[in-house]
């Protein structure tokens, strides 16, 4: 059939795409790296295995400690007597674990907040043998850790479903097992202590979840140990912080954009094209952490004031 | 590991890269539906390399794959892929003495699945009716059928066109 010979002219003026030639070699060297990988890979799950069941043990004997610690004042003590370093207050990991359920590689970082007074009140009530009355200050940290053990095991339950929704959808558009189970999938929750000194404790707990780029999460902890409250800009900044933070960031995002053109932050130096709100003014409820020098940071989360490609943003105020 | 094989499997997907692009934009006509198709195509070729053991089957061996991807990104897509060929109207260059043939290829688009992979394969990427057995593993009997099954029809879809 003559004509299906022409129309071969049609077929064969199919325009390529210019990005043809870019995935194609993009998808043949991902390959040759995960080759290369392939034989550590074997040997890495081996591990995992072998660490996810001391890890299963591991969080027994953490559990097991915990109950004691809640549950028996002699054993509170001895605990509560193990040296550890000095300070008003200081971070405890009071949990860490890293295991692999299905190809999911969590780990996790769990922070506490251990205060000189919690130690001694823990002391001095089995010395004594009086009832424990719960000091304020103590009673701040503990709903701290109580928020903090909340965070983490929500956020863990809510991933491990994100991750089981994504699998089913995966199985039911024609993927198999086996090309799921070629996924590294990972959670991760950890804390880092921004500043520490005196009687001021500044903690950033974050998750986040390797497919999931924008459920990743920033928890942001300021604690004056002495007044026994958490931190709002204005302790730190005075009455004027809404001024003195919104001139400091107004002036830093337009550095910023001068410097790099492409970045553009809404609401300031779009000149309101985008039509989207952005940022407007701080608040007590703002985010933020002290860095090293003791200065407040104000943190915005990713879209929260500029487009995704910026991720999350972060301004020190002088 | 079969090293040879390797290389010749993507040295062949390097070559080939367009016509596979074609082939796929025939099935979704959507330059990202077929992109995605062409790069699934590939890892799944690349990770199941170890299953062909003749070099010189790789031709056959990948369009069969890319056929597969085609035909699965069809039917698990249903709901989304806005097939018309109608569009295609935009796509090629178009003037009169275009017309009879892009009437033709157009008619190749519309026929049913099993048909247009004949079609395609034999008159557009030239391949033997013992290849296109291969590639679709259909026994060769049944390809030839198909082949004048799809004839058949575009003769009578063009003549009623021209009544």
């Amino acid at each position: 059939m003559n004509e299906l010979n022409e129309a071969k002219d049609i077929y064969d003026k199919i325009e390529i795409p210019k990005e043809l030639n870019q995935i194609v070699t993009d998808s043949l060297n991902n390959f040759e790296n995960k080759m290369i990988k392939a034989p550590m890979n074997y040997k890495r799950n081996h591990t995992f295995l072998i660490i996810r069941k001391t890890m299963v043990a591991a969080a027994a004997v953490v559990a097991c400690f915990m109950i004691a610690l809640n549950s028996s004042e002699s054993f509170a003590k001895a605990a509560g007597n193990v040296p550890l370093l000095g300070g008003i207050a200081k971070v405890l990991t009071i949990r860490s674990y890293q295991y692999t359920e299905d190809n999911m590689n969590i780990s996790v970082n769990v922070p506490a907040i251990e205060t000189e007074e919690s130690k001694n009140a823990s002391n001095s009530s089995s010395d004594t043998s009086t009832e424990s009355v719960q000091q304020p200050e103590e009673q701040l940290v503990t709903n701290i850790n109580a928020e903090l053990d909340s965070i983490v095991n929500n956020y863990l339950m809510d991933a491990k479903s994100r991750m089981q929704a994504d699998k089913e959808a995966f199985i039911a558009t024609g993927g198999t097992e086996e090309d799921w189970a070629k996924r590294d999938l990972n959670i991760n929750v950890d804390y880092k202590v921004k500043y520490q000194k005196a009687n001021l404790l500044s903690l950033v707990l974050s998750t986040d979840e390797s497919w999931y780029g924008s459920y990743d999460m920033k928890y942001y902890y300021n604690i004056d140990l002495k007044q026994n409250k958490e931190l709002t800009l204005k302790d730190i900044l005075g009455e004027d912080y809404t001024e003195i933070a919104n001139t400091s960031i107004a002036k830093q995002m337009k550095e910023r954009t001068t410097k790099d053109p492409d970045m553009v932050y809404w609401g300031i130096t779009d000149d309101g094209n985008s039509g989207i709100t952005g940022f407007t003014t701080v608040t007590e409820n703002s985010r933020f952490y002290l860095n090293e020098d003791g200065r407040p940071v104000v943190c915005f989360e990713k879209y929260e004031i500029a487009p995704g490609f910026m991720g999350a943003q972060e301004f020190v105020i002088e | 590991m079969n090293e040879a094989i390797n290389n010749k499997l993507v040295e062949h997907i390097l070559q080939n890269q367009n016509k596979f692009y074609r082939i796929a934009y025939c099935y979704v006509y959507q330059k990202d539906a077929a992109l995605d198709i062409v790069q699934n195509a590939i890892c799944r070729a690349l990770e199941n390399h170890s299953s062909l053991r003749n070099t010189n089957a790789i031709k056959t061996w990948f369009y069969r794959i890319l056929i597969n991807e085609c035909l699965q990104y069809r039917n698990k897509g249903k709901r989304e892929i806005i097939c018309e060929p109608a569009e295609l109207r935009e796509d090629v260059y178009y003037e009169d003495a275009y017309e009879a043939k892009v009437e033709i290829y157009q008619k190749v688009c519309e026929l049913p699945e099993h048909l247009k992979t004949v079609v395609i394969l034999h008159y557009f990427e030239q391949l033997t009716l013992k290849e296109i057995s291969q590639s679709t593993g259909v026994n060769l009997s049944t390809v030839k059928t198909r082949l004048y099954a799809a004839l058949k029809r575009l003769k009578k879809d063009l003549e009623a066109e021209n009544e």
